[in-house]
C-alpha cells in the first residue's frame, strides 16, 4: 500500500523533526518545508496528500500559502490542518476562512496529529502501542 | 513482536505522552491508545485485554457511556476499567462509578501519572520499579531527536533570558523584547510536543509578558526573571529517557 504524502511547512526545525519522525513511523512519507515558499514549491513538485500548515512562519505567512492555494488554478487537491501556538481566537477562524480544513493548537499531542491524518486521508486509525 | 507474558492495556481519551510514558514505565506492559469512544469500543471487541484506562471527557461516545457499553457487551464485562474523572464537573460520579458492575477504581482530576501508574499495578499485579527522575523524555526516540535539537532549544533560551535580564536592568528594548516574544513563542510550540508540559507553560507565560511593548507593567521584569531561572530548570532536567523504557517504543522503527 502507497503512504499518503504529508508536507509540514513549519519554520521550528525541532518540531518539524519531531514529527516527521512520529508520522514516518506511522507510514505516512513526510515532506518538511521551512517557510511559505518552499511549501508552495513542494506543494507543484510532490502533491502531498495533506499540508500541515504552521500559520506564523518566515518567508510567507500560512495565511499567504492559503491564499495562494485558493488562487491556484485549477485548485490543488490537498486537504490543509493549520497549526498555531497561538491562543488568539481569531487564528483558527481565518485560517478556516482562507481553507483550512482543521486546526490543530500548539503544543500538540502526537498521536492526536496521527488520529487526525487518519481521518483527513480516509484510513483506519489503530491505537499504536508503546512498551511491552 | 509482543511477547506472550506482556499485558495490554488501551488507554481511552489521553495524550500520546501518557501511553508512552506508561509504557516505559509499566515493565512488561503495553499500552496503547483510543482517541475517542468508538474506537476504544472498537479497539476492545478486537483483541483481549488486561484493562482499560478511561477518560470520563472521552470524544462520541463519551466516557461513561464506554463504560456502560463494555459492563453491558460480550466478553469485556470483568475487563478491570480505571475511570479518571473531573470532580469539578462530576460531584456524584465517583461513588456510582466506584461499584461494580462499572468502573474498578477512579482517579480524579489533575491526574497524577505516578498515580496511574500505581493503580494500573494494583489492577494488574505487576512490579513497579522506582521512578525516573522528573522531567524525562517519555521514549527513546523523542529523547535522541531533542539531543539533536538540544542547542537551538538552548539559543532560545538564552534569547529569552537575554529579554529578561534587561528587563530587570530597566532596559529592555523593542529588539530583545521582540526576539525574546518570539523564542518563547517558538518554546510553547516545541517544549510540550516534546513533552515538557510545564516548559511549555512557562514559556507561554514569558511570551505573554514580553508581548506588545517593550515597557512592562510593574512588577514584570522580577516575574519574567523568576520564569527564566524555572524555564532552564526544566529544559536541563529534560532529556534523559527512564531506566525502563528499554527502547520498545515503535516510533523508533521511524529512525
Amino acid at each position: 500500500m502507497a503512504w499518503e504524502k504529508v508536507l509540514i511547512a513549519d519554520d521550528d526545525a525541532a518540531l518539524a523533526e519531531l514529527m516527521a519522525n512520529h508520522l514516518r513511523a506511522r507510514e505516512f512519507e513526510v515532506i518538511v518545508a521551512r517557510d511559505g515558499m518552499q511549501a508552495m514549491m513542494a506543494i507543484r513538485r510532490s502533491s502531498p496528500a495533506v499540508l500541515l500548515l504552521d500559520i506564523f512562519m518566515p518567508g510567507g505567512m500560512g495565511y499567504d500559502v492559503l491564499k495562494r492555494l485558493q488562487a491556484t488554478k485549477p485548485p490543488p487537491a490537498i486537504r490543509v490542518i493549520a497549526m498555531s501556538a497561538s491562543t488568539d481566537p481569531e487564528v483558527p477562524a481565518r485560517a478556516k476562512a482562507l481553507g483550512a480544513e482543521e486546526f490543530l493548537q500548539k503544543p500538540l499531542d502526537l498521536e492526536a496529529v496521527h488520529a487526525l491524518l487518519c481521518r483527513v486521508v480516509g484510513r483506519p486509525y489503530r491505537p499504536w502501542v508503546y512498551g511491552g | 513482536m509482543t511477547s506472550p507474558a506482556s499485558r495490554r492495556v488501551l488507554l481511552a481519551g489521553f495524550p500520546s505522552d501518557l501511553a508512552a510514558w506508561l509504557g516505559g514505565r509499566l515493565p512488561g506492559v503495553i499500552v496503547a491508545t483510543a482517541a475517542t469512544g468508538g474506537e476504544t469500543l472498537a479497539a476492545l471487541r478486537g483483541g483481549e485485554w488486561a484493562a482499560a484506562v478511561i477518560d470520563q471527557e472521552l470524544a462520541g461516545p463519551p466516557g461513561l457511556d464506554v463504560v456502560e457499553a463494555i459492563r453491558t457487551g460480550a466478553g469485556q464485562e470483568a475487563l478491570p476499567v480505571l475511570f479518571c474523572f473531573n470532580p469539578e464537573s462530576s460531584r456524584e460520579l465517583p461513588e456510582s462509578l466506584a461499584h461494580p458492575p462499572n468502573a474498578t477504581r477512579v482517579l480524579p482530576h489533575p491526574l497524577d501519572r505516578e498515580a496511574v501508574a500505581r493503580e494500573l499495578v494494583s489492577l494488574l499485579g505487576v512490579n513497579l520499579p522506582p521512578p525516573a527522575r522528573p522531567g524525562t523524555a517519555a521514549s527513546a526516540a523523542i529523547a535522541k531527536i531533542w539531543e539533536r535539537f538540544r542547542g537551538v532549544m538552548f539559543e532560545r533560551l538564552a534569547a529569552v533570558e537575554e529579554a529578561a535580564r534587561a528587563a530587570a536592568e530597566g532596559q529592555l528594548s523593542e529588539g530583545p523584547r521582540r526576539q525574546g516574544e518570539r523564542e518563547a513563542h517558538k518554546l510553547v510550540g516545541a517544549l510540550g510536543t516534546y513533552g515538557l508540559m510545564e516548559g511549555s507553560r512557562i514559556a507561554r507565560e514569558i511570551e505573554d509578558l514580553l508581548e506588545g511593548s517593550a515597557t512592562l507593567p510593574p512588577g514584570a521584569a522580577g516575574r519574567l526573571a523568576s520564569l527564566g531561572v524555572s524555564l532552564r530548570q526544566v529544559m536541563e532536567e529534560f532529556g534523559v529517557p527512564p531506566p525502563s523504557s528499554g527502547g520498545r517504543g515503535v516510533e523508533e522503527q521511524g529512525e
